[in-house]
């Protein structure tokens, strides 16, 4: 079985860096892919020959096509309509949360300024989502 | 204004008085002048009686005459008419004239007129008893004569007697007349005047008070347009407070979003030099990188709570029947699982209930509760209270902790944001959480108040409107 991909859409080099680190003191085996903006992602999630990232995180605050515009696409599309797809954020704001659970969001999560909160915050949510995945598959 | 409105109307009710006395006393005058009239007809008929009875004496003297030298006693017939209608007279005069200022001459009249009928009666008698000769002398001596002069001489003092009080009771009519015609005109002068001064009066009453209920109209039209200034400059003015509070509202968003960021790559980085780096840091390098982790974590706790303080001022309110004792109950709970080190007394009064936003409450008790818990920390047992009291008539409830308190003299500055009373190294905290309180009870109408004294706990008082 190959290694379960994740898909990370980003702009900032930042918490790219944090990501990664976050991943790597998590233990867990994913392969991260990285998308720097929508148009990046949607072209990523088109090609048929990678295989559909298990869970993808996505930012709101984004240049261009912000996180919304980008969830709305791709749950629009019928290859990416059932992809889990978390919301990692800096915003707390409770219109942000509801309008991204409207748009079909499974996760709205708060980056916290702790990084060690950080780490096990995404740990728990990607290990929650690969779980799913893989009782899925069995 | 009112004053001269009753002005015309006294006028006018002046005219109306005069008019009623002037048609009664014109009813009196008439009653006086029927009286007077019929004193007049009195005064006639009294004459004509008089010249009546002195006629009928006459006829009776010219019948026994006839009667006398004739002796053809038919002449008896105008004798006996001229006595009966004498008498007739007479007995009317005297009944007119009793009481009478004429009845003495009247009277005086009669004596002699009935002298004058005996005289005539006792020379028919000697006549009709033979005695021609004796009659005859009587005529002849003029005794008839001289009693009937008197009688007509009599009779003339009284006719002249009745019509000179004829007259003057005419000239009393005339008078009189006179009178009352220049009361009248008196009457008629001053209901003119009364009346036209009224209508006047009223008339100019009736055009101010037009013109005061013009005035009227223009400042209502004024105060209408006034108000209606004043409604858009309300309504600009709350679309421009909308727009701040937008702007306002961006500005939040924007501080969670674009502060936060920044503390997180601070806090991440540190730690990933921490963790990559650590062979070459000594001991002073890592407690300066721990050092910036923890400003990045405090400001990170004063970003949320100034963005919670903000949030408070925004929204509705939705108020609620709240049981004050379990929203209490379960931020203590909260309080014991987050610090199960502490040994707690907490005693929170049963049946504590209110009216209001339960939201904006939990804020106000959690920041009450959770510093009573801070400053309670380094007491051997945590001990709080939450009850009711009544304050100047109202209910107020209050937290009561025996922590570190604080002097009284600074309580001015409990409430101001960033105010500490501690260090931030004996307490931590942000400086923002009585701010809070503050506000959030401003935002619920109610008030909020402390007592206090350094070492022996403090007492947070608060009433909800």
């Amino acid at each position: 079985m190959p290694t379960p991909s994740l898909l990370l859409i980003e702009d900032s080099t930042d918490d790219i860096a944090l990501v990664k680190r976050a991943l790597v003191r998590s233990k867990l085996k994913v392969d991260l892919q990285i998308a720097l903006n929508g148009h990046d992602a949607l072209a990523y999630l088109a090609s048929e020959s990678v295989e559909l990232p298990k869970v993808i995180f996505l930012d709101l605050n984004m240049p261009e096509w912000n996180g919304f515009d980008l969830l709305l696409k791709l749950r629009n599309q019928a290859r990416t309509r059932t992809v889990p797809v978390v919301i990692l954020t800096t915003s707390r704001e409770p219109s942000d949360v509801s309008r991204s659970y409207i748009l079909g969001a499974n996760s709205f999560v708060t980056k916290p300024v702790d990084f060690g909160e950080f780490t096990d915050l995404f740990t728990r949510m990607t290990g929650y989502w690969l779980d799913i995945n893989q009782s899925a598959q069995q | 204004m009112r004053k001269t409105n009753l002005g015309g109307a006294v006028l006018l009710g002046a005219a109306l008085i005069v008019l009623l006395s002037a048609i009664f006393i014109v009813r009196n005058d008439e009653e006086q002048y029927a009286v007077m009239t019929a004193r007049s007809d009195h005064f006639k008929a009294i004459t004509d009686l008089t010249q009546a009875a002195l006629s009928a004496l006459k006829d009776a003297e010219t019948g026994q005459r006839g009667y006398v030298i004739t002796s053809n006693r038919s002449y008896l017939e105008p004798y006996s008419q001229g006595i009966r209608d004498y008498r007739e007279s007479i007995d009317r005069l005297t009944a007119l004239s009793r009481g009478d200022t004429l009845a003495l001459n009247i009277n005086e009249f009669m004596n002699s007129g009935n002298e004058k009928i005996a005289e005539l009666a006792h020379v028919i008698e000697l006549y009709d008893h033979g005695d021609r000769a004796g009659a005859i002398a009587i005529i002849d001596a003029g005794i008839g004569k001289d009693l009937m002069d008197r009688a007509r001489a009599l009779s003339a003092r009284a006719v002249e007697q009745s019509e000179m009080a004829f007259a003057a009771n005419n000239q009393e009519v005339a008078a009189a007349v006179r009178i009352a015609r220049y009361r009248l005109f008196f009457a008629a002068g001053l209901l003119f005047c009364l009346t036209s001064g009224g209508t006047l009066l009223l008339t100019y009453e009736i055009r101010r008070t037009a013109a005061l209920a013009h005035g009227l109209e223009v400042s209502e039209k004024r105060y209408r347009e006034l108000s209606a200034s004043l409604e858009q400059q309300v309504a600009e003015r709350t679309r421009h407070l909308e727009t701040v509070n937008k702007a306002l509202d961006a500005f939040s968003y924007s501080v969670s979003h674009d502060l936060r960021a920044p503390l997180r790559s601070i806090d991440g980085f540190s730690v990933m030099v921490l963790e990559d780096y650590s062979d070459r840091l000594d001991d002073a390098g890592r407690d300066m990188l721990k050092r910036i982790r923890a400003a990045a974590s405090r400001m990170g706790k004063l970003i949320q709570s100034l963005l919670e303080m903000s949030r408070l001022s925004a929204g509705e309110l939705h108020k609620e029947r709240v049981s004050v004792s379990s929203l209490a109950r379960s931020i203590v709970d909260e309080l014991r699982a987050a610090s199960p080190e502490h040994a707690s007394d907490i005693r929170i009064a049963p049946e504590l209930y209110t009216t209001t936003d339960p939201v904006i409450l939990r804020v106000i008790l959690e920041n009450l509760l959770s510093n009573a818990w801070k400053f309670s920390s380094r007491n051997q047992q945590i001990r709080i209270e939450v009850g009711t009291t009544t304050v100047e008539g109202n209910q107020a409830f209050f937290v009561r902790d025996e922590g570190a308190g604080f002097d009284p003299q600074y309580e001015e500055r409990l409430f101001t944001p960033f105010q500490r009373l501690h260090s931030s190294n004996d307490y931590e905290g942000t400086g923002i959480g009585l701010a809070t309180v503050h506000r959030a009870v401003l935002r619920l109408g109610g008030r909020v108040w402390a007592e206090s004294q350094p070492g022996r706990g403090a007492t947070f008082f608060f009433n909800l409107g």
